[in-house]
């Protein structure tokens, strides 16, 4: 039992008394507050005297103090015993003044009423207090549950007015406000007005109140219906209700909303009612919102630091940690960490699986390894980061980067059992951890290597013996067999890459063996999008420095004594040529041509030399179907360094042979290729010229062979190969007399032909001459030759010149006589035209002389009028001076 | 519902003089008095003309009537008969009339709720409607018509203020004799007011201020059987404060039109019915005889200022002089009406008389029950809606609006 002591006041008329009513008594001197008070919350004026009636007395009020003590005013008003002196019935209002921070949590307006409502008034003012006793544990309030939470729903948003009353006690109509403050956070109730039954509702002030119909903004509730809040907040803070009731846990429910008993306000804080359901609700709340994809961090964080993880299950929480780490990333480890679980280590490996950016997921991994090792599950984490659900994706790198960098922060080498066993049973996981370590810590390959092992090699998969025995390179480790490397690479298509760059990384590649070369060259022939071909351009490109010294001889005589073994070695001896040269060119097209382009070239040299080396066994057709394969494989930009390669091999001795099985089966492809490269196209007319000058070829077909070479030469301003005047020397016609002049007069004239100014080509016309008259280039029969056929030229220059000197003479000799017959002509006529002139004069004197000259007389001022006819000479002009 | 038990506390009338003898002296005295009309006209006899309407005394233009309005030819060759010209409805009232606020200013008990209980019962008996304008207004005349009508109750002291907002209306109707007919066009009263209780012009709240300065009219209740009630607390004390406050306010609000109030004021002299009052009306010879059924005694309009002015002097004692004078003093005279009133009205004596509808019994005239808190008959109310029209009336001739 509590017992509280409150302010009362007695607000009634004496017997027989003229005068209103008043407050007749109270406590101490609180009357002018009283009557302060009392006014605002008068429930009206009584209606009707009779009992048993909805509106009946006693009428039961309850107020607010404006003060910031937030008393409660309690008001009854029933019948009195007497009248007043017009004999009327008095009413006797009894009025109490209730500490709202003292009141049990548990007392409703109904048991306030219960322990107001037979309580003796002092009958006098004075200063003792009134004792009102409160049970602890008041019954629970009859009503039906959900029509409270709907009413207090509209209590949020607007006044409510309980009408549809039929008999309904003031004790049920005060355990229905109790129902209806329950389902509302408590601190309300400071501000809430309740009466039990109001006269005029339109012009009462009471939040909440029972009366005969709604007016004004009282919204109207049915006692026996539930109403349907309207506002937005409303809805929402009754949908909560709903759902806890629904449930069963009103009790919940509202224990909670007891809880808040600070101070509210309906007017200026409607919303806070809601913020304290969803706080009850947070858990369930900010689970609708992550899944509705309306999640916000702040309350997920709200929601876990106030109500803990116990608060959702474990499917709840599992999302809600997905949320925090997909909204936080791997900032949410400083929070999540101290709720570490399996649920939440699935759903950082989740997160991190599925996170869009790989950094991210490298972040998000990475974060948790030190939460993980500080809850000592470190070996479990590591487990799960690198293990896919069945029937998913393999796990991304970035996991077994996580890993590794756990593993190479261990001060020893840890135990882990869980990861060591996970990476040795499961092969792409084992490979992925070492792929990593190649990519991020090449250097500690070996490290992890044996870690792996853990000094047991006997019992580990193909493909770690493998590279176990590459990278520890200990004479004591067998050297693991063909049919190891075949399994190895059974299991692990990579094998032979790792084995490439743990082998790159420890210039042995002896280690390799060729075995594992062969299936590198034939990684090197897959289409260049291939995934592995990709790796091997990258391990290529990332070995050493090999291009020159004795470590780049050494990687060469490997590869090319790998590559001559086509006929030795069964497995690529049982391929046809074709694919032999394709993967051979393949390979040599991994090796990056900017950073390795010596390197390249010297592996494309060395590859045609061993094939122009078996040429005369074999033919020409196999060094050609492989340069043409790599022109193939190579991309456009890189054809040059093909055509250097060809123009290096044609230039050689004998292997001009070469030209026809590549012009016959390049067709397009060789041409483009001439045509791209200055030396090749410069090569191609000189080997012609030559082979065509072998051939006994006629001094025109020469002469359309040469000049091109010439104007290629001289656009060099050198000369690439040898003179090309040298081809000549074995020309049959050579020692002919008249056939080397006439090649070079048609070579002077195709060049003129080719846009070749006319007096470089007489320069050039010199120059060879000269070049074999008197340097003898081309041996001294050549040049006696020449000299004779000069000479008969010249001869023949001669005797044209003297014919043309008669010729000339005789054509001047007529010239001169048409000249004197034309100036004699010409006198004539100029006389002729003297003697016309003079004709012409004499005639115009004697004109002249023949017309008088009139005299000049006086004329007179003014006309008379018979000086002529007076009419106009028009009638217009008539018109005009009349 | 008549109370059938005839009344347990009759009034001690029999040692004065019958009714039918003041009648006939007071008719006489009134005859012999030149500038006073028939004391029995009742007021409503023209009913109550429209304000502010043009004037009805139409002059007998050539073609018979004024407005041209067709003739009907007796067969007799007697003077044509107009013919009932329906007079123009109304216009409907617009949310932007004015509503005329009227301050309800009495003490405790002094009448104001039964004043309010009665009206609708005034207007309706007098050829008005009345219509509620809002929720508290409809349930306030629904439960005085209910109580009134069905059990004869009248109102419970007040202990909260009610809002109150009617429209009284009256039609136009068509009225005089035959030879005289004239049309009488609607008037409309637009009535806010709030009951309250009397205590509240004693403690004089903030409130009460504001309603008495900003009203259009005061109708200010006094109750003489609460002055000559020796041990009831006078009218005094619930004017003096209230007086004083509206002075103030007034001044405030710059309303005083000469020093004094600008205010239209009804004084109403309550409780004629009442057994004190009615005799010291009787005593002084203001009380004159209806000629219309059920020819109540009343107190003749134009007398009504002479009634409260003798009463005061000579009956009520200094207090309600003080009064009386306060009131002569601070408002405008012509802006000032007096009416004796009864909100419920006397009893009608049980025999059944003048066929069948009962009479006025002066050995029994009170129209409660002995208890004092229902009536025994049904309420006639005198002096009611008479009132509130001629304040309308007042403020649409003052040509301004306080």
């Amino acid at each position: 039992m509590t017992e509280i002591e409150c302010y009362w006041a007695c607000v009634s008329k004496e017997p027989r008394d003229s005068s209103d009513y008043r407050v007749l008594s109270c406590s101490a001197d609180h009357l002018a507050k009283y009557q302060a008070l009392e006014r605002p919350d008068r429930p009206g004026t009584p209606t009707t005297r009779a009992s048993g009636r909805v509106e009946s007395l006693p009428w039961v009020t309850f107020g607010r103090n404006g003060d910031d003590d937030h008393q409660l005013t309690m008001s009854i008003m029933t019948w009195a015993d007497h009248q007043d002196a017009d004999s009327r019935p008095v009413t006797l209002t009894r009025f109490f003044l209730l500490p709202y921070a003292q009141l049990p949590g548990a007392v409703g307006y109904a048991d306030l009423y219960r322990a107001a409502a037979d309580v003796p008034l002092p009958p006098e003012a004075g200063a003792e207090l009134v004792s009102l006793t409160f049970p602890d544990a008041p019954p629970p309030a009859r009503q039906d549950l959900s029509w409270a939470a709907a009413t207090a729903a509209v209590l949020l948003e607007s006044r409510v007015i309980i009408t549809g009353l039929q008999d309904a006690s003031t004790e049920r109509r005060l355990a229905a406000v109790d129902a209806i403050t329950r389902m509302l956070p408590r601190g309300y109730r400071a501000d809430l007005t309740v009466a039990s039954w109001v006269s005029f509702p339109a012009q009462r002030t009471q939040r909440l109140c029972f009366g005969p119909y709604a007016a004004g903004d009282l919204t109207e509730v049915r006692f026996d219906t539930n109403p349907v809040p309207r506002s937005g907040i409303a809805r929402r803070y009754h949908a909560l209700l709903l759902k806890y009731l629904e449930r069963r846990q009103e009790h919940l429910v509202i224990e909670w909303l007891a809880g808040y008993s600070t101070p509210l306000s309906f007017a200026s804080d409607p919303i806070a009612a809601l913020d304290i359901l969803q706080d009850l609700d947070l858990a369930d709340a900010v689970v609708d919102e992550i899944r509705n994809g309306r999640g916000r961090w702040e309350r997920v964080l709200r929601a876990l630091t106030e109500r803990g993880p116990t608060a959702f299950d474990a499917h709840d929480l599992y999302d809600v940690f997905r949320f925090g780490l997909a909204e936080r990333g791997a900032d949410a480890h400083t929070v999540l960490g101290q709720y570490w679980s399996p649920l939440l280590c699935s759903a950082v490996v989740a997160a991190a699986q599925q996170a869009s950016v790989a950094c991210e997921r490298d972040r998000i991994a990475g974060a948790f390894v030190p939460v993980a090792a500080a809850h000592g599950d470190l070996d479990g984490y590591l487990t799960q980061l690198v293990t896919p659900d069945a029937g998913a994706a393999p796990m991304p790198a970035e996991m077994f980067a996580v890993c590794l960098r756990a593993l190479l922060d261990q001060p020893a080498p840890p135990p882990w059992p869980l990861l060591r066993r996970r990476l040795l049973e499961d092969v792409p996981s084992g490979v992925s951890l070492v792929i990593e370590c190649q990519d991020l810590h090449p250097e500690q390959v070996p490290y992890v290597l044996n870690w792996l092992v853990d000094g047991q090699p006997s019992g580990i998969p193909a493909w770690l013996a493998v590279l176990y025995h590459i990278a520890a390179g200990n004479p004591a480790v067998a050297e693991p067999s063909p049919r190891l490397i075949e399994e190895a690479i059974q299991q692990n298509p990579s094998t032979a890459l790792q084995a490439l760059d743990i082998a790159n990384r420890r210039t042995a590649w002896d280690l390799l063996g060729a075995t594992l070369w062969q299936h590198l060259i034939m990684i090197g022939g897959c289409p260049p999008g291939d995934p592995s071909r990709q790796v091997l351009v990258r391990d290529l490109n990332s070995l050493a420095p090999i291009d020159a010294g004795p470590r780049a001889r050494a990687f060469l005589d490997v590869v090319l004594e790998t590559c001559a073994l086509p006929a030795a070695n069964p497995p690529i001896s049982t391929l046809a040529l074709s694919g032999y040269v394709d993967e051979l060119a393949g390979a040599i097209g991994c090796v990056p041509a900017g950073q390795r382009a010596e390197l390249r070239r010297r592996l494309l040299l060395g590859v045609t030399e061993i094939l122009a080396a078996e040429a005369p066994r074999a033919g020409w057709d196999p060094a050609a179907e492989f340069l043409l394969t790599v022109l193939d494989r190579f991309p456009g930009a890189e054809h040059a360094e093909v055509a250097d390669v060809i123009a290096d091999i044609l230039d050689r001795p004998g292997c001009a042979a070469l030209l026809r099985p590549l012009a016959a089966r390049g067709g397009e492809r060789w041409e483009r290729l001439v045509a791209g490269s200055d030396r090749l196209s410069s090569v191609m007319p000189w080997l012609l010229f030559e082979e065509s000058a072998l051939a006994r070829a006629s001094s025109d077909e020469l002469a359309r062979c040469w000049a091109p070479i010439i104007l290629a030469e001289q656009a060099r301003n050198a000369a690439t190969r040898r003179p090309s005047i040298a081809a000549l020397a074995g020309w049959p016609s050579l020692t002919r007399v008249d056939a080397l002049l006439d090649l070079i007069e048609l070579t002077c004239a195709a060049l003129a032909g080719l846009g070749m100014p006319v007096s470089e080509a007489g320069q050039w016309r010199e120059d060879t001459i000269y070049q074999v008259a008197r340097d003898r280039v081309l041996g001294v029969a050549a040049a006696e030759a020449l000299v004779s056929s000069l000479r008969q030229a010249a001869d023949r220059v001669a005797q044209a010149n003297a014919h043309r000197l008669r010729e000339i003479e005789r054509h001047e000799a007529e010239q001169r006589l048409q000249i004197k017959i034309l100036q004699d002509e010409l006198a004539r006529l100029a006389a002729e035209r003297a003697e016309m002139a003079d004709e012409d004069r004499r005639w115009e004197e004697f004109f002249r002389s023949l017309s008088p000259k009139p005299k000049r007389g006086w004329a007179p001022a003014v006309r008379s009028e018979n000086d002529g006819p007076r009419e106009p000479a028009s009638e217009k002009k008539g018109w005009l001076r009349r | 519902v008549p109370d059938d038990k005839p009344p347990d506390d009759k009034p001690d009338v029999a040692a004065q003089r019958p009714y039918r003898q003041i009648h006939e002296s007071a008719w006489g005295l009134m005859r012999e008095l030149p500038a006073a009309g028939p004391p029995t006209r009742p007021m409503t006899d023209g009913g109550p003309t429209r304000i502010g309407a043009p004037s009805t005394n139409p002059g007998i233009g050539p073609g018979g009537y004024p407005d041209g309005s067709p003739t009907i030819p007796t067969q007799n060759g007697s003077a044509p008969r107009r013919a009932p010209v329906p007079a123009p409805p109304l216009p409907s009232p617009s949310i932007t009339e004015r509503e005329m606020q009227i301050a309800l200013w009495g003490a405790t008990s002094s009448g104001k709720s039964t004043y309010l209980w009665t009206l609708p019962l005034a207007a309706e008996q007098q050829g008005w409607t009345l219509t509620p304008l809002d929720e508290a207004s409809e349930e306030y005349k629904v439960r005085a018509e209910t109580d009134l009508m069905t059990e004869g109750l009248l109102p419970l002291p007040t202990a909260d203020e009610v809002l109150i907002r009617w429209q009284l209306e009256k039609p136009p109707s068509v009225e005089g004799p035959w030879w005289h007919r004239r049309e009488v066009p609607g008037s409309r009263i637009v009535l806010r007011t709030i009951e309250r209780r009397g205590g509240d012009f004693e403690t004089l709240t903030q409130s009460v201020a504001d309603q008495l300065a900003h009203a259009d009219g005061i109708v200010y209740l006094f109750d003489p059987d609460r002055e000559l009630n020796p041990n009831a607390v006078d009218n005094v004390k619930f004017f003096i404060a209230a007086m004083t406050r509206l002075q103030r306010r007034s001044a405030e609000l710059d309303r005083m039109i000469g020093g004094r109030l600008p205010h239209h004021l009804a004084v109403c002299i309550t409780k004629l019915d009442a057994l004190k009052v009615f005799a010291k009306a009787r005593e002084g010879f203001w009380v004159t005889q209806s000629v219309q059924w059920p020819h109540f005694p009343q107190v003749a309009p134009h007398h009504a200022e002479p009634f409260f002015d003798w009463l005061c002097r000579t009956e009520l004692g200094e207090a309600a002089s003080f009064v009386r004078d306060r009131i002569v003093a601070n408002f405008l005279p012509h802006r000032v009406k007096y009416f004796v009133c009864s909100a419920i009205g006397f009893g009608l004596h049980q025999c059944r008389q003048s066929g069948g509808r009962g009479q006025f019994n002066l050995s029994d005239f009170s129209n409660l029950t002995s208890e004092g808190d229902r009536v025994r008959s049904m309420p006639r109310p005198i002096n009611v809606l008479e009132p509130l029209v001629a304040l309308e009336r007042s403020r649409r001739f003052s040509g301004r609006f306080p």
